[in-house]
């Protein structure tokens, strides 16, 4: 009997620890902003965050924090909710840089559709670019509501103004 | 010898998995999850349906359903009849290409440091003592194979790993950074083209039993 499908199991019980949390705290390059531009609505465009997103994209390709890149996200749509989904995709796309899964910041970018929405922030990862693991396991991450806390606690530990 | 099973897992492969009816309402309104199951943390998207729940994890993506079960239960088997049963006898024109049935399981020996020794004892083979020394205590060894076994093709997976930070919630005893050997099972069968397929996947799916006692019988032969 020969088979031709993987039916192994895509692992969703990853442990998340300390080293997990570094993770988060690893700089991912964003150097495709031209990605963002086609993606996101003009309000986003048109405030003083975005305009900070692209210098620092254009500054000498540096790299920024996916978080940064999220928070700035959602503190141009005042009232963000961060849904599950946009922490573990995002938290995801931070691990999988991390560990060379993906090795250049074009592969990163284009990965990254930000749809901004009125009352929340989605990150949705475009299905057409991702691996088809990448993408399972950016999904699938069931990070224990410890770690998912941490993370919206960072977001939230930034300054915020709710009159922007 | 020290075993512990971590985790079963059920996969239905599939080309185009119709993602966008996967929702809570349709999921209470053929029944197939209760109410309770889905009132955690669900992930709803345009590609992936995330559904933990206290016994197990139901996932959907465009090409593959998979429900994982940390921990034996005793409706585990029933309870996969009725999600993966369920879902595959309401979609019956989904194009299932494969199932997989996995059981996966750590196991070391009783003395932590004897961890290399007995390792070497298990799977180290003339040919891997070509080209590594004997006397090498550093080294680490595993194995695959596969047979034809229960109508399903059986993939049995050893390697050497290390058991992470929660391993004593498995084994007492056990603690972050031992050595183990992950022994995974995965058996298999592509679904054949026929005029009805369902009934195959439902009847692969009632293997689950049979192959989960044939995977612990496995286990514990591995000696010391």
């Amino acid at each position: 009997m020969t088979d031709t499908v993987d039916t192994n199991p895509i692992p969703l019980d990853e442990p998340v620890d300390e080293g997990f949390i570094k993770i988060l705290e690893h700089e991912a390059h964003y150097s495709d902003i031209s990605i963002l531009e086609e993606t996101t609505s003009s309000d986003f465009l048109e405030t003083d965050e975005y305009s900070h997103l692209k210098r620092l994209t254009y500054d000498t390709r540096k790299p920024i924090h996916l978080l940064e890149l999220l928070s700035i996200g959602a503190r141009s749509f005042t009232r963000s909710l961060i849904t599950g989904l946009a922490a573990t995709q995002m938290i995801n796309l931070a691990r999988l840089s991390s560990r060379n899964q993906l090795t250049t910041a074009i592969d990163v970018a284009p990965l990254i559709n930000i749809l901004l929405e009125k009352q929340s922030c989605i990150v949705s990862v475009s299905p057409d670019l991702i691996m088809p693991r990448a993408q399972v396991q950016a999904s699938s991450l069931l990070a224990p509501s410890g770690a998912y806390l941490t993370w919206v606690e960072m977001l939230e530990e930034d300054s915020y103004d709710e009159e922007q | 010898m020290k075993t512990a099973f971590t985790n079963s897992t059920i996969v239905i492969v599939a080309n185009d998995v119709n993602i966008s009816i996967l929702k809570p309402p349709w999921f209470t309104k053929t029944g197939f999850f209760r109410e309770n199951e889905l009132q955690g943390n669900v992930i709803i998207s345009p590609v992936v349906v995330q559904i933990p729940t206290e016994n197990f994890q139901f996932m959907a993506v465009p090409n593959r359903f998979q429900m994982t079960i940390p921990k034996l239960y005793s409706d585990a088997k029933s309870d996969v009849n009725r999600i993966l049963g369920g879902i595959v006898k309401t979609l019956p024109h989904t194009p299932y290409t494969a199932v997989g049935l996995n059981f996966n399981y750590l196991a070391s020996p009783e003395a932590e440091d004897a961890f290399g020794p007995w390792d070497r004892k298990l799977f180290s083979s003339e040919f891997t003592n070509q080209v590594q020394s004997p006397k090498d205590s550093n080294a680490r060894f595993g194995s695959y194979f596969s047979f034809d076994v229960l109508g399903l093709r059986l993939k049995i997976d050893i390697k050497p790993t290390k058991g992470q930070s929660r391993i004593a919630d498995l084994y007492e005893s056990w603690h972050g950074g031992q050595e183990l050997i992950a022994v995974n099972f995965n058996f298999h069968s592509d679904v054949p083209k026929m005029e009805t397929p369902v009934d195959y996947i439902l009847c692969t799916l009632n293997k689950w039993d049979e192959a989960l006692s044939l995977s612990n019988k496995i286990v514990e032969s591995i000696s010391d």
